[in-house]
């Protein structure tokens, strides 16, 4: 080489080197462009070429456990717009504003904006009627055309509407199983998509796709549409009868758990969904607690007898009251119910009785059980808003464990209460409650099948069958006699519970039948029951019977007693003159049934007559009257509980006479219940205020 | 010329610069949409008229001794000027820039061939006289700075910066005094403020967009952002020629000439945007070797100015693609669409080759 300046040379190798470096540079940004902001970019190009217009998918039908439809979707028009396309904005709109009856300004100002902004297509108007499609069309407007959509309709109007739910106008679920099997019932949508170039216009050649829309599943619920019109039935009847503010049904089959019926009223349509306040779509019997009274007593039951800190024939002693860190806690029944057996406890639902058993439990253990019974969480149902009822562990003393073992001072949900006793039917395993059955394709292929799924073992099978016959003796010999069917074993409890607010009450009754092979398991919650009787015995128990009645008709579960038991006869007492529940008391103890008829306090005929032979559990006919009675001597009656007014009322019939002693309840008297005395014998009764903690039965 | 010089002439130039004709071609077909109904196939014919005609530019500029051309330097330098002046005076506007001279059905802009003229001439300049002190720079500077100051005034931005590339470019090798270069580099940031106010304002809008393309996502930013979308929708293996969908729905701005390589990019992915970067690289590198050998410095400076000038335009112009880059209207050598831009490119090819080929004394 002529020349030779090592500068020269060296600056050609730096040059070299710079460009390498913009070049490593370079590639580093197309690696960076392509791979790491690559998805975002290819999405924003997809986004701008191509224009999508959605095609709704029909949205599935929804069944009762019969294949029953209770929810299903029916396609309706909806006028749409290209804007582009509209060549005359003010035309068009005075034109199609009174075909839909639509504000003829806002549409212009719509449309106007709609072109400014160069959409593609807009909503002129959704779910029209067949009369505004047929106006539209006739009009025959350029850039104006209809899509289908579909609307819900649920057929059996109110029915099961807590259940259902409803649908918004984009056809998404918004309460019930319509929201919580949404994506499941919506189906997928399907698209028109056409091309367009940068300059917003749609191409000659471009490519139109149309992708079909993928139908919704169906679902199968567990509902069983009769069922759930029983309960409604006898929900509405006895809530206008009580006057009572709300109330709750629920069946449960306790094998598996599936709700068979679940009702609220009131309820509303959900096919107008929007006449209704809000609070009326509030699903009580999941999302609001109440407290249990009585019948949380099984719970309490079900833990001693586990531990074995109890046995049926344990002997009780129920003074009227029991004091607990320095609280009087009163019995249900003023003066008490005396000595007793722990299964005569159970039947009498006597307070002091279980806040006993619940002292032996002691706080761990009967936690234990309360959370094993899955109070406190949700049990997971599958519909919204379920709520988890309100029990702290933390905060349980003395006083707290007392009043708990009644059902006082803890809050649960009705799915949670029908749930736990539903494990005791089952000998006790709680199985998870659910409403749906399955969720099925159009041909009727099972795609997804909601199987019964046990929680866990709460108490043992023994047990739980001990606990069964107690529940039976409830219905058969306690608080729960207005429960009792004709020919069935039941079993089950009543419970009340005094609200905050003075004088208001929740009556209730869970049970189920047949006792010794559990198939329904009923709960029922009067809420506020305005007309003077609250006690869960009177009120509830009679709703839980013909429900009850009912479903074991129409599912034909045969009697059993009339059959399966040969019966031992009973000679019928003579119970005539004697005031009416002395009467059933003493029919009762001899195995009896008992139908009162007539009003009055005084039984003046019994059908079979005295001294018939008849069958153990035959009902007798009791005739009562008002007129007063000249039966010489007279029985004296028991009139332990009853107020000053009632006893007066009660002795006066017999034909006795009154001497008060202090105010409030009866409770003692002299002479005592039972006694034969003449005719006109002032009988002295001693009254005291009724008791501080609310009362149960 | 002697035909023993040809055993001396490096042809793996000339394959690298065939292969990128031949992407070329393709990118441009593709960019034009000759596959779309009513397409035209006029810009791929043109663009392989220009690569032929290219060729014939490039064998007589192998042809003739670059000793030979530098000769006539002083009337090179003339002529461009001349051409600059009758370009403001007689040119056709597009867009807002004079700078087409109309001759018969074509059209040239003598701005891309004083490039050429200002290498040619700028290396005879350095060749004759060593530049030490600031006299001789600012003599540099008058020499380039008349080509560059008519070029501002069509005005083309990105041409006169290519001009100033190379002008620093050439100094540099030449051995001028980094000091010196430095100083002016600093003279030149410090007088910015002031140059500020002599742009136009759609030139500081695209420096402002440059900074933050978001500024004006549907108006001067939107270049860059479409750009950027295509290149990154092309992922490995691209979507296929005639198949990118931003390049052929038009998303793409200028698709067949400055924004070139977005096309590509997404059409062949990162496997295509690689091949051509590589085959850049390979061209620059093989320029600077023959810089590196050869016989003078008059050889020297002229394939170092080439290899200055292609380096600069490329990297503007892939960088402007990719948001790296404010946008100037700086073609893609060899890609970009345009007979001018081609045709000088293919000179400088040339010229490069006719170097390498001379490296050494024939003896007999």
């Amino acid at each position: 080489m002529a020349h030779g300046s090592k500068t020269v040379k060296k600056r050609l190798v730096f040059l070299l080197l710079i460009c390498f470096a913009l070049n490593i540079a370079l590639m580093g940004r197309v690696f960076y462009i392509q791979f790491v902001r690559g998805d975002e970019l290819r999405s924003k190009a997809k986004e701008q070429w191509t224009r999508d217009s959605p095609v709704e998918p029909k949205r599935g039908t929804i069944y009762d456990r019969n294949m029953n439809p209770l929810a299903i979707s029916a396609s309706v028009k909806s006028v749409m717009a290209s804007p582009p396309d509209i060549e005359d904005v003010e035309k068009t709109a005075s034109l199609l504003s009174p075909a839909l009856n639509i504000d003829k300004e806002v549409l212009i100002k719509t449309l106007e904006e709609a072109k400014k902004k160069k959409k593609g297509s807009i909503f002129i108007k959704r779910k029209i009627t067949d009369e505004e499609a047929e106006a539209v069309r006739k009009l025959n407007l350029k850039g104006i055309y209809f899509t289908e959509e579909s609307k819900r309709f649920y057929p059996e109007k109110n029915l099961a509407s807590h259940v259902l739910g409803f649908t918004g106008i984009d056809s998404q679920g918004l309460e019930g199983v319509e929201l919580i099997y949404d994506k499941y019932l919506r189906g997928i949508p399907g698209r028109i998509i056409s091309e367009k170039d940068a300059l917003s216009r749609e191409l000659p050649f471009g490519l139109e796709k149309y992708i079909p829309p993928e139908e919704g599943l169906n679902l199968v619920l567990t509902i069983d549409k009769v069922i759930q019109h029983i309960a409604e039935r006898e929900l509405e009847k006895a809530l206008a009868e009580n006057n009572a503010k709300k109330g709750t049904i629920i069946v449960m089959d306790p094998n598996t758990g599936e709700i068979l019926a679940l009702a609220n009223k009131p309820d509303y349509d959900p096919n107008n969904y929007k006449n209704y306040p809000s609070s009326i779509w509030r699903n009580s019997a999941v999302s609001d607690v109440y407290e249990p009274g009585s019948t949380f007593k099984i719970v309490t039951a079900a833990a001693a007898l586990e531990e074995g800190v109890v046995s049926p024939d344990d002997k009780f002693y129920d003074p009227g009251y029991v004091v607990v860190s320095g609280v009087r806690i009163k019995c249900w029944r003023a003066g008490g119910h005396g000595s007793q057996t722990f299964a005569q406890v159970v039947q009498n639902s006597c307070n002091p009785g279980f806040v006993e058993v619940a002292s032996r439990l002691g706080k761990e253990k009967f936690i234990k059980y309360i959370k094993g019974f899955g109070f406190g969480e949700t049990t997971g149902i599958d519909l919204p808003g379920e709520a988890r009822g309100i029990f702290n562990p933390d905060k349980v003393g003395p006083v707290e464990l007392a009043t708990i073992s009644f059902g006082q001072g803890i809050s649960v949900t009705p799915i949670q209460l029908i749930t736990a006793v539903a494990a005791v039917a089952n000998d006790g395993k709680m199985t998870a409650p659910h409403v749906t059955k399955a969720l099925v394709d159009k041909e009727g292929n099972v795609v997804q099948e909601f199987k019964p799924r046990v929680i866990r073992q709460v108490i043992s099978e023994d047990t739980a069958r001990e606990l069964k016959s107690l529940l039976e003796s409830v219905v058969e010999n306690g608080t729960g006699g207005r429960a009792k069917i004709e020919g069935y074993k039941v079993a089950g409890k009543t419970g009340t519970a005094e609200k905050y607010a003075d004088g208001k009450y929740v009556a209730s009754f869970v049970g189920f039948a047949p006792a010794d092979d559990p198939q329904f398991v009923v709960l029922v919650i009067i809420d506020e029951p305005s007309t003077g009787i609250y006690y869960g015995g009177q009120i509830a128990a009679p709703i839980f019977q013909k429900v009850m009645a009912d479903i074991l008709k129409y599912k034909g579960v045969k009697p059993q007693l009339s059959d399966s038991e040969p019966k031992e006869a009973v000679k019928v007492p003579d119970v005539r003159n004697l005031y009416v529940e002395d009467a059933r008391q003493v029919l009762m103890k001899h195995k009896l049934s008992v139908r009162v008829e007539g009003q009055g306090l005084v039984v003046y005929e019994q059908v079979p007559a005295p001294d018939s032979e008849v069958p153990v559990g035959s009902t007798v006919l009791l005739k009562v009257s008002d007129a007063k009675t000249d039966k010489n001597p007279a029985t004296v009656p028991d009139l332990t509980g009853r107020t000053m007014r009632e006893a007066s009322e009660i002795l006066n019939a017999v034909g006795l006479k009154i001497d008060i002693k202090g105010s409030g309840f009866a409770v003692r008297q002299n002479p005592p219940p039972g006694a034969e005395v003449e005719i006109g014998t002032v009988v002295q009764v001693f009254f005291e205020p009724p008791g501080s903690t609310g009362g149960s039965e | 010329m002697d035909p023993r010089l040809l055993k001396n002439l490096d042809y793996r130039i000339i394959i690298v610069i065939t292969m990128l004709a031949a992407l070329s071609i393709l990118t441009i077909s593709s960019a034009t949409h000759v596959t779309a109904p009513g397409g035209s196939f006029h810009y791929t014919k043109m663009q392989f008229i220009w690569f032929l005609l290219g060729l014939v530019v490039m064998a007589s500029f192998i042809v003739v001794d670059y000793h030979t051309i530098a000769m006539f330097s002083n009337a090179i330098y003339v002529v461009n000027v001349a051409l600059l002046v009758i370009v403001l005076f007689l040119g056709r506007t597009t867009m807002g820039a004079q700078r087409w001279i109309d001759i018969g059905p074509f059209s040239f802009q003598p701005s891309e061939f004083s490039k050429l003229a200002v290498i040619i001439t700028l290396a005879r300049f350095l060749d004759k006289k060593k530049v030490v002190s600031l006299k001789d720079l600012i003599q540099v500077f008058v020499h380039v700075g008349i080509p560059m100051l008519l070029i501002v005034k069509q005005p083309d931005l990105g041409t006169s910066l290519v001009l100033i590339a190379i002008m620093f470019g050439m100094m540099f090798v030449a051995g001028v005094s980094t000091k010196l270069i430095l100083g002016t580099v600093a003279a030149g940031v410090a007088a910015f403020p002031v140059l500020w106010h002599f742009l136009h304002d759609y030139q500081k809008m695209r420096l402002l967009i440059f900074i933050n393309p978001n500024l004006d996502p549907l108006g001067f930013g939107y270049h860059v952002i479409q750009s950027k979308i295509a290149i990154g929708s092309g992922r490995f293996l691209g979507k296929g020629l005639f198949k990118g969908t931003q390049n052929q729905l038009d998303f793409i701005p200028e698709q067949q000439t400055d924004f070139i390589f977005a096309v590509l990019a997404e059409e062949l992915g990162f496997v295509g945007g690689m091949l051509l970067l590589s085959l850049f690289f390979a061209l620059v590198y093989l320029t600077i070797q023959i810089a590196f050998k050869s016989r003078d410095n008059l050889g020297t400076y002229m394939a170092a100015g080439v290899a200055t000038m292609w380096i600069f335009q490329i990297m503007v112009n892939v960088g402007m693609t990719m948001g790296l880059m404010p946008v100037t209207g700086i073609p893609l050598p060899f890609m970009s669409y345009g007979g001018s831009s081609f045709l000088m490119n293919m000179m400088a090819v040339g010229l490069v080759l006719g170097i390498g080929m001379r490296r050494q004394k024939i003896l007999f």
